[in-house]
């Protein structure tokens, strides 16, 4: 039996808030406490929660940008953070992030192109030019748009052009952290079915972060929900919105009409 | 459109007439800069000689310009040489980070404590007086300088999340560096730059006052304003000119790198947003 | 109180924004929704005098009665913050990512309001306070990244809010905030509205925070207004193709799981893409995915026509006289 695709072993990560006066030590705020989940291949977890309460910590937690003061991040059975730089170069290729804000995520001065092309590069992989514009036509919009530079998109626009740079290489596991948040609900709805595609055509599996219930009841096979950093409800998607058993997730499903 | 602001459109002026004088001397002065007159010596001002001659009854005018144009390759040679030089540094410290990082500084720190006419001096002495050896000193003042700027602006580019997106991609430090890094620090390193060139003209006139840049005959502002000096009673205006254009080309430089940074510092761009 | 007559917003040959027509009242609660890239953020950013330098700008923007069309940077600034505030749509790019967000927050009411450093700072943790971020006073000292994408966004509404504007341009407020946090800041919206007399342009996809947030709402498509009426009477009767489209793709409860095959279901999409903006059908700007096309509609522009209850759309269907009624279809 091979190993998962992500295990996520009792993480946990504190930050240092400013201190709040010279010589009194700083408060510790931990974002994320003790979170264990297992990701399967072809699987979607879903992660909503309370703004604030740690979901892109956790996220960027998987990716190996920050190192768990407690835990493990098992990516196919290996620990990410033991990896030597190298190893870790080459295992990033597997696994990709729509970031929370698109603006931030995309370099001012590189074309959208440029960007979307970067994976690739690193890769060496062939025929880039056509990928580009194959990625570009997936989440609806053009070839001639790799030329422009990220301030000359709308915001739902640069958020689509960082889905295509998170898909064109075609990994193995997205993680996607308030991926469609920006769009229309029909835009929306065609880069969610894109999504799908690619999971069931490749395997693809996805953390997706949202705070859209009703997106993530659509989408997603299993729900973690995240409250302060702490794991409230994880289980199956389907029995969670049907029977939830903290307050929370409660209040939740009231406030967004499920 | 945002209104410029006065000291640039004032260093901008002064910088283009210094630095398009020092371009035409290449083609044409109004003399041969080192023909001598003797008995053409401390002319005043005439149509023949713009703004006289001087002890050897060279063409002040043809003088200047020459030196203009001495001046400015001393300072962009070595703005350019210590500036890279600090750029890469700066890159690699905040690249790698921990301990290398403050290695790096506190070597930075050291090299920005110890004044550049020292250094000169102590280079002249072992080297002799040259050009070569002036360049070298202001080459490497600039260098700490141009390391702490790069390593401020680039350590703000770190924590942005397009760079973690190229990590994401599978980037290295040094591509990373090369692609990202570099080109959103170039503004705040090219408003350094032009500061420091002010600094390297005022530095190159010191060191060639001194005796220890430019050696005759190629003129310098820095020796025409030591060997005037000597005849002050006789003919101050030989130390007038001459000093005149080194406070121009200082003060042009200073006013084009504070235009810049007013225009290009997002502290005070916000203002624009807000 | 502000209108916007015609305005058109061309980067080269192509229309963010084709003379679109506004006018919203003092105290007045207007949303608008529409596809991604339809000129929703234009639309706001003429409001604030911020449309890029790229961008030409005809047609009449008026301030009580004054045009500020072609105003110089220096008469906008006077306006912004007090009279129209903005919460821009991406916060990272809107906030100074090397000033802490306490600074940030507190330079308008240093600079417009004239308060001490000690004032504005009680007033910034006040607003901090009222958006729901936790711990205030430890955030103000914190960095734009050292915070959470929702409270960032936060940090945005309480920057705009800072000057008690007359006009407040929500731009997407709340796509970074679960539904709880979500519903408070519409709440503290609308009572400011109706408390303060503020005027509110909320921009926004999520089609249940819009049914809260407005009284009136306008349907935006390719640079036009398609729609426009009563919040509650267009969302739940809506005419013009695309709104009717807008409102099909909503993800539902049906939408879940996975279908009889075992595949994910998929969702219910508007077809096609939304054409790039220099190439968009020079008549109605929906024609090429309008289910109902008719032979008009590719080359001429339809006018708005005026129906019950004071809704308005822009489509050829709904002309006396056109072969059958859109609204037929619903
Ligand atoms: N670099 C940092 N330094 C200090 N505190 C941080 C840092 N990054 C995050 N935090 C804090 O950790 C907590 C969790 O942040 P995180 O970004 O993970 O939240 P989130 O669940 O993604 O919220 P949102 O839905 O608003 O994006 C927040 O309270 C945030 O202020
Ligand atoms: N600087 C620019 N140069 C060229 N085109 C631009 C520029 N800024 C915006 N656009 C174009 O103008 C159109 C309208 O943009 P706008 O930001 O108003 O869209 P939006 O309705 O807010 O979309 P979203 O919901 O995705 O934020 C977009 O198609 C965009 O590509
Ligand atoms: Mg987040
Ligand atoms: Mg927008």
């Amino acid at each position: 039996m091979s190993a998962p695709l992500l295990e996520v072993r009792g993480v946990t990560r504190r930050y240092r808030m400013p201190r709040e006066a010279l010589l009194r030590s700083p408060p510790v705020l931990t974002a994320v406490n003790d979170v264990s989940f297992v990701l399967e291949r072809g699987q979607t977890l879903g992660v909503v929660g309370e703004s604030g309460s740690g979901k892109s910590t956790l996220a960027r937690m998987i990716m190996a940008f920050e190192a768990p003061d407690e835990g493990a991040v098992l990516f196919e059975g290996q620990d990410i953070n033991r990896l030597g730089a190298a190893a870790l170069r080459q295992a990033r290729q597997r696994f990709q992030m729509v970031f929370q804000d698109p603006f931030g995520s995309l370099d001012p001065r590189r074309t959208v192109a440029w960007s979307i092309a970067e994976p690739l590069r690193v890769m060496r992989a062939e025929g880039i030019d056509r990928r580009i514009a194959e990625a570009l036509d997936q989440v609806g919009l053009r070839a001639r748009d790799g030329e422009k530079y990220p301030h000359e998109f709308s915001g739902g626009q640069r958020q689509r052009i960082a889905i295509a740079r998170a898909i064109v290489t075609r990994p193995a596991l997205l993680v996607a952290d308030e991926a469609v948040s920006a769009l229309d609900v029909s835009v929306q709805a065609q880069i969610l079915n894109l999504l799908m595609d690619l999971q069931e055509d490749l395997g693809l599996a996805m953390v997706f972060i949202s705070h859209d219930l009703a997106v993530v009841a659509c989408i997603c096979d299993q729900m973690l929900v995240m409250r302060h950093g702490d794991c409230v409800e994880f289980g199956d998607t389907a029995g969670i919105v049907a029977r939830p058993r903290h307050d929370y997730t409660r209040s939740l499903l009231v406030a967004s009409g499920i | 459109m945002p209104r410029l602001p006065v000291n640039l459109i004032i260093g901008a002026v002064l910088v283009s007439l210094v630095v398009g004088v020092a371009a035409l001397s290449l083609v044409w002065t109004p003399h041969d800069h080192v023909a001598m007159n003797v008995r053409g010596r401390f002319q005043g001002p005439s149509d023949l000689y713009w703004l006289g001659t001087d002890q050897l009854g060279r063409d002040v005018v043809s003088q200047l310009m020459v030196a203009a144009r001495n001046s400015m390759t001393v300072a962009l040679v070595a703005v350019l040489i210590g500036g890279s030089i600090g750029v890469v540094l700066g890159l690699f410290a905040s690249a790698v980070g921990g301990w290398v990082e403050d290695l790096v500084m506190r070597i930075a720190d050291i090299g920005f404590a110890f004044p550049a006419l020292l250094f000169a001096i102590m280079l002249s002495a072992v080297f002799g007086p040259s050009l070569t050896i002036a360049v070298a000193a202001i080459a490497f003042i600039n260098i700490p300088v141009f390391a702490r700027v790069s390593r401020a602006s680039a350590n703000q580019i770190w924590t942005r999340e397009y760079v973690a997106a190229a990590r994401a991609a599978g980037q290295g430090k040094l591509a990373i560096s090369r692609d990202h890094i570099l080109p959103n620090i170039a503004a705040p390193v090219i408003v350094q730059a032009t500061i420091e060139f002010a600094v390297a003209i005022l530095a190159e006139a010191a060191l060639s006052y001194l005796g220890l840049g430019a050696q005759p005959p190629s003129p310098s502002w820095g020796r025409m304003l030591s060997e005037a000096q000597t005849l002050m009673f006789m003919a101050p205006q030989l130390a007038i000119y001459p000093g005149l254009c080194i406070v121009l080309a200082v003060l042009g430089f200073s006013l084009l790198g504070d235009g810049l940074r007013d225009i290009t510092d997002p502290r005070l761009s916000r203002s624009r947003r807000a | 109180m502000m209108e916007l007559d015609r305005v058109s917003v061309a980067f080269g040959e192509a229309l963010a924004l084709r003379e679109a027509s506004l006018r919203i009242e003092a105290g007045a609660r207007l949303g608008i929704v529409g596809e991604s890239g339809c000129g929703k953020s234009m639309l706001g950013l003429c409001l604030m005098g911020m449309v890029p330098d790229a961008a030409v700008v005809s047609g009449a923007i008026r301030l009580n009665g004054r045009d500020l069309a072609g105003a110089s940077e220096a008469v906008w600034r006077r306006h912004r913050a007090r009279d129209v505030a903005m919460i821009f749509q991406e916060p990272m790019a809107a906030l100074n990512p090397l000033s802490r967000i306490g600074d940030t927050v507190m330079e308008p009411l240093l600079v417009h309001e004239g308060l001490s450093r000690a004032e504005a700072r009680d007033r910034a943790i006040a607003l901090f306070e009222e958006v729901g971020i936790p711990e205030p006073a430890a955030r103000l000292r914190q960095y734009p990244h050292e915070i959470s994408g929702g409270q960032r966004q936060r940090v945005l509404i309480a920057l705009a809010l800072t000057c008690n504007p007359g006009l407040l341009v929500a731009d997407e407020p709340t796509t970074a905030l679960d539904a709880n946090v979500a519903l408070r800041i519409i709440e503290l919206l609308v009572r400011l509205s109706e408390t303060r007399n503020m005027a509110l342009v909320f921009i926004s996809h999520d089609l249940a925070a819009v049914a809260r947030a407005t009284q009136t709402i306008a349907v935006m498509y390719g640079g036009d207004v398609v729609e426009r009426g009563p919040t509650a009477q267009v969302l739940s009767a809506p005419r013009h193709p695309y709104t009717i489209g807008l409102l099909g793709a909503r993800p539902g409860l049906g939408d879940r799981g996975r279908g009889a095959d075992g595949r994910r279901r998929r969702l219910v999409t508007i077809p096609g893409n939304v054409p790039p903006l220099f190439d968009l059908p020079a008549g109605c700007r929906f024609s090429g995915r309008c289910s109902q096309e008719i032979a008009q509609c590719a080359g001429t522009r339809p006018v708005a026509h005026v129906l019950d209850g004071g809704q308005e759309a822009s489509c050829h269907l709904l002309a006396p006289a056109a072969p059958g009624r859109a609204g037929a279809v619903t």
